[in-house]
């Protein structure tokens, strides 16, 4: 949530640039409500891409999104609308705030919810303030972007304090830096197919949880 | 682009975005309580978080190209306050505002 008041705005700033009305900026945080796949739709909307590439688009940097769900389903509820609209927004944050704190059982599903909820309105805020704003001043907002970064560290380092996940950190820097030389431009799903192979080959080795 | 054909290319996005966040709770619902994925969920996380720290810093490399130095300038400032004052708000806003400053000041 912190991180996304900040590169929500500095979406719509870059949504601006486009020229539409800048209400459609909130919008797009409501209905689609993924920050790295919303700056991709302003490449592709810039670029006059049609819905068949945006789609495509979408399924390939948001594939990482798999992962965050295969680790919640033993948490998430079973049923009911609350269970889709947590879904809908198991964003980057919202998958590390609720895997980030330990919550009681019974406190679990209220405050996965407020999470989400949260998450989403800040984001559509940010959407709405950075588009909103920059329509009226025309701001300089270049580097706002950095905030998703921050937030990422920020969240790896209070993981990091139990010392037992520093290996699989470990693995997974060696995991980064060998897609980044390897293939650059499939960086991202080449990291995530090198963590979940290093997670399989440390359940065989462990055997346990 | 009219509105409306603006309106359904975020629908198109939104619709994809949400069958990557749907798939497995759909397609795994008979695995629920194996090992397997309390393993998945006790290693993915941290790093997924190492993965998105390189994602991310990757982007703004990208954007353009002689930056690392502002990056790790600023990665380093948010990691050390993040290490004394243990805020997440104090350390991103701090991290973020040294970049700005960098690029928006400095022209870097």
């Amino acid at each position: 949530m912190l991180g996304y008041i900040p590169l929500g705005m500095a979406f719509g700033v870059l949504f601006q640039s486009l020229g539409y009305a800048w209400w459609l900026a909130p919008l797009s945080g409501v209905m689609i409500y993924a920050g790295s796949a919303q700056f991709l739709a302003v490449g592709l909307l810039a670029s006059g891409a049609g819905l068949v590439e945006a789609f495509l688009g979408t399924l390939a940097i948001n594939v990482r999104h798999v992962f965050y769900g295969l680790t919640l389903i033993n948490r998430y509820p079973v049923s009911g609308w609350r269970r889709w609209y947590l879904i809908f927004g198991l964003t980057d944050e919202t998958y590390a705030v609720v895997t980030h704190n330990a919550v009681p059982t019974e406190q679990r599903q209220s405050y996965y919810f407020s999470v989400t909820l949260l998450n989403h309105l800040a984001w559509i805020t940010g959407c709405a303030l950075g588009a909103g704003l920059q329509s009226l001043f025309s701001f300089n907002s270049e580097g706002f972007e950095f905030s998703m970064l921050a937030l990422f560290l920020v969240l790896l380092i209070d993981r990091l304090r139990q010392l037992q996940h520093v290996p699989h950190a470990l693995y997974a820097v060696a995991v980064v830096v060998v897609s980044w030389w390897v293939l650059p431009e499939q960086f991202l799903l080449l990291s995530l197919l090198g963590i979940l192979m290093i997670s399989m080959l440390s359940y065989r080795k462990e055997g346990t949880v | 682009m009219t509105t409306g054909e603006l309106i359904l290319f975020f629908a198109v996005m939104g619709i994809a975005t949400f069958l990557t966040r749907a798939a497995p709770f759909v397609l795994l619902k008979s695995h629920k309580d194996s090992r397997w994925l309390l393993h998945f969920g006790h290693v993915l996380p941290v790093m997924i978080l190492v993965v998105l720290v390189g994602f991310s810093g990757v982007g703004l490399i990208d954007e353009q190209a002689n930056r690392q130095v502002l990056i790790a300038i600023a990665m380093v400032i948010t990691a050390l306050a993040h290490l004394i004052f243990r805020q997440a708000m104090v350390s991103i806003l701090l991290g973020t505002a040294v970049y700005v400053l960098g690029i928006q000041w400095l022209g870097w």
